[in-house]
């Protein structure tokens, strides 16, 4: 029988500790299980301890891990040994999918016992923070170690992996799914934003969690994090509002004792620090975000770095998601330290994260310039041109990179994924070889191994399979049927089509996506305008209000790609994407680029032109739940053009707010809708009786208020009390 | 003041440009169904064709309002008079 030695390192976390213990003892006996105790202060770690000892688990002071794991291979007479942290959960993924079962787990172990190999474990199920049920694969290799494994030998593989819990509260929410003894997990559940297969880093995976839940003290994490159920699991994403996180400095210091011994840190600062790192947001009110800057003034004053203080408080404000706040703050450190490389280079990638790809390309050559001899510039500056398609660039940048640091595999990697975009295969292939061929045994290399090859495969395939890649079929169709249109002609009460069809023609499409373009459809409106089939996001919409969208049809600015088959028009200044419902090979390339570039300038005067005359309502779906001070943002932007309104619709599973609308501010209304038009898959799921409901009610508050009269409801979304 | 005579025949060179065929028999009631190809990115090309050869300009309300080639020819007489 295989004699087995299971590692905790460390993490004595008091609330995982049980569970762990649990677990891997159920798997392995608890004789098997050694801890190391580093003289915790926690009287629940210490109370867990002594129980687990009484049980059999090895308790030990004085020791650390490779020592111990060493001692017990050479003379403990254990056959396989391992370390696992306490956030960590063995498990195996085998055939049918991930199972907890203890007879798969021991008989892989016993093989590598019997192979007396040294294998390393690669990956981990990670939370994926703000997802109930989803996880990620991360990297987060591991070492089994059997006696009498060869010395520099090649590590062997094992299907064992582990479930990284990094998000406590998530475990509180999963308390009533169940964990299966086996559970297939297939190339369809793996998602990666729209992506599927390889790509895939986020897997939603139900149901792992009743074992590891039933052994969680549920009811301490839920009072400790004060998670709200949200009524969709899937899409919601948890919420934890400052005001509502009660702080008791007394209270943390007695929680957190080695605080008490850094007089430098501030308990609440600590508080809001790690608060960052488990994913707490603060961005769901302007009182939050006022109080977040507070806090960071406070943190601010405590690190007593100046620059550091900017940097660390630009990215809690991109935590929070206030990434123009985060920008701000930058600048402002910017001014006040001038430019050092390590304000330029967050200035830089803060623009990236908001897609502001001009300004993150100017900022990535100023750091280039100020930190010469760090590859990152380099490598993100490349990377923020090839989010533009600006490949020729981002080949020269590699290019020039490479040529003063020509072993930097960041770098080498990023010229193969760019070689990818450009899906040029031979110059992959011929990359990749060379790179395994320079570092046959880096870790980054390897774990890129499987995407490369998948990348070529899946090449290959599309190349000789029979099955066509999907072709593009056209703008969606969303007609009503003829009985359709008089329920609806009923239910508006409007006498005709052309009657309804005028109603819906009253709105304009801010773009963020094509759905209300599809809405208006549906009901007889095809207006004409330059974002209704167009993606934006809400950073760059506001930058092209601001700027009066300036240098749109400048020379290279606007460019022809293709997405399934479609010509879409990429604008490399705003990062817009319009549809041109035109099929690639239809028609000649370069004059078809003329006639769009044309076309787009036309359509940016009308839009311009709309939004002084004030006389559409604006609408803009919220995508990705932007903050309210973002959202204030774009609605001051358009109301500088005049007295136009901006429709800010949002996706709530508050029943009572769905298909309602109100007041949000000057110019601002803010409607409501039951999911997001869009399913994962892509294919569209627009609500339409939501969608009236909040038409209707939209084009009659915007009307009932004379447009300048539209002044100061209440700041707070949630305290709003103008619903219609 | 372009009268309707003269807009149509200016049409007719705006539609052969664009839709490259010389067929199409200009009226009135012509509207985007009747005629292969006549999608909302061909009405652009029209429209811009039309406020070049006119000088004038078409806001978007007037664009939602073009039902049909008359509607166009009315809107052009009401700008240009």
């Amino acid at each position: 029988m295989t004699r087995i030695a299971c590692l905790m390192t460390d993490n004595m976390d008091e609330l995982l500790l049980r569970p762990w213990l649990l677990h891997h003892g159920y798997l392995f006996g608890f004789e098997s299980l050694y801890l190391i105790d580093h003289d915790y202060t926690s009287q629940a770690v210490q109370d867990v301890l002594r129980d687990f000892a009484a049980l059999g688990c090895n308790v030990m002071s004085g020791r650390t891990a490779n020592e111990l794991s060493n001692h017990l291979l050479a003379e403990g007479g254990v056959d396989v040994v391992f370390a696992l942290p306490c956030t960590d959960f063995l498990a195996l993924l085998g055939s049918n999918g991930i199972t907890c079962s203890r007879s798969a787990i021991n008989d892989e172990v016993a093989r590598i016992a019997d192979a007396k190999e040294l294998v390393e474990v690669q990956w981990a199920l990670e939370n994926w923070p703000g997802y109930l049920d989803a996880f990620r694969y991360v990297q987060v290799p591991f070492w089994i170690s059997a006696r009498g494994a060869e010395v520099g030998a090649k590590p062997g593989t094992t299907t064992l992996l582990s479930i990284r819990l990094r998000y406590p509260p998530l475990l509180a929410q999963g308390a009533s799914y169940g964990l299966l003894a086996e559970e297939k997990i297939g190339a369809t559940e793996a998602y990666y934003g729209d992506q599927r297969g390889y790509a895939a880093a986020t897997l939603r995976y139900r149901g792992i969690w009743r074992q590891l839940a039933a052994m969680m003290d549920v009811g301490e994490l839920e009072r400790q994090w004060q998670v709200g159920r949200p009524a969709n699991l899937l899409e919601d994403r948890v919420v934890w509002d400052l005001d509502a996180m009660p702080f008791s400095p007394g209270a943390y210091l007695a929680a957190n004792p080695d605080l008490t011994t850094n007089s430098n840190l501030d308990p609440f600062a600590h508080f809001v620090r790690a608060g960052i790192f488990e994913g707490r947001r603060y961005n769901v009110s302007d009182e939050a975000a006022a109080k977040m800057f507070t806090i960071f003034e406070r943190l601010r004053r405590v690190t007593r770095d100046g620059v550091a203080g900017y940097v660390g408080l630009a990215n809690v404000c991109h935590a929070a998601r206030c990434l123009a706040e985060g920008e701000e703050v930058l600048r402002q450190g910017v001014i006040q330290y001038g430019e050092t490389a390590k304000l330029v280079f967050e200035f830089a990638l803060i623009a990236l994260y908001r897609q502001n790809h001009s300004d993150s390309i100017d900022r990535w050559e100023r750091f280039i310039a100020l930190a010469p001899d760090r590859p990152e510039g380099y490598r993100l500056l490349a990377t923020t041109c090839r989010q533009v398609q600006d490949f020729a660039r981002a080949e020269a940048v590699l290019g020039a990179g490479l040529a003063r640091f020509p072993n930097d595999i960041g770098m080498l990697i990023s010229r193969i994924d760019l070689a990818a975009d450009c899906a040029d295969r031979s110059r992959v292939k011929q990359l990749w070889f060379q790179l395994l061929q320079k570092f046959p045994d880096d870790r980054e290399v390897r774990r890129r191994a499987g995407g490369i090859a998948t990348f070529l495969g899946a090449w290959d395939q599309e190349q000789t399979s029979d099955v066509k890649v999907e072709e593009y079929r056209g703008p969606v169709v969303v007609d009503m049927a003829d009985h359709e249109i008089e329920v609806a002609l009923a239910r508006l009460g409007f006498s005709d089509t052309s009657e309804m069809r005028n109603f819906f023609l009253q709105f304009q499409s801010l773009g963020s996506s094509c759905e209300f373009g599809l809405v208006q459809r549906r009901y007889g409106a095809e207006p004409i305008s330059l974002l209704r089939w167009n993606s934006i996001n809400p950073t760059n919409l506001i930058r092209g209000l601001e700027t009066r969208f300036e240098a749109l049809d400048e020379p290279g600015n606007l460019d022809l790609t293709v997405v399934r088959r479609e010509f879409i028009l990429f604008d490399r200044k705003y990062s817009m994407a319009m549809h041109t419902f035109t099929m690639e090979g239809a028609v000649e390339r370069d004059k078809f680029l003329a006639q769009q570039v044309k076309r787009a300038k036309y359509l940016c005067g009308n839009l311009l032109a709309d939004l002084e005359e004030g006389e559409k309502l604006f609408v803009y779906i919220d995508e990705t739940e932007q903050p309210h001070s973002e959202i204030a943002r774009l609605g001051r932007a358009i109301r500088s053009y005049g007295n136009s309104t901006l429709l800010y619709v949002r996706v709530t599973s508050d029943v009572a707010k769905t298909g309602k609308v109100e007041l949000g501010g000057e110019g601002l209304i803010f409607g409501y809708i039951s999911r997001p038009g869009r399913l994962s898959s892509g294919e569209w799921n627009i609500d339409f009786q939501n969608w009236e409901a909040v038409c209707v009610a939209g084009a009659k508050l915007w009307k009932s208020v004379a447009h300048n009269d539209l002044t100061a409801p209440p700041a707070r979304l949630s305290n709003s009390a103008a619903s219609t | 003041m372009t009268t309707e005579s003269e807009i149509y025949t200016a049409l007719s060179e705006i539609f052969s440009d664009i839709f490259n065929r010389d067929d199409i028999i200009l009226a009135p009631e012509l509207t985007a169904a009747d005629v292969e190809g006549w999608d909302s990115f061909r009405q652009i090309e029209i429209i811009i064709a039309c406020e070049e050869r006119f000088g004038v300009k078409f806001r978007t309300k007037d664009l939602d309002t073009l039902s049909s080639l008359g509607r166009l020819v009315n809107l052009i007489v009401e700008k240009t008079g």
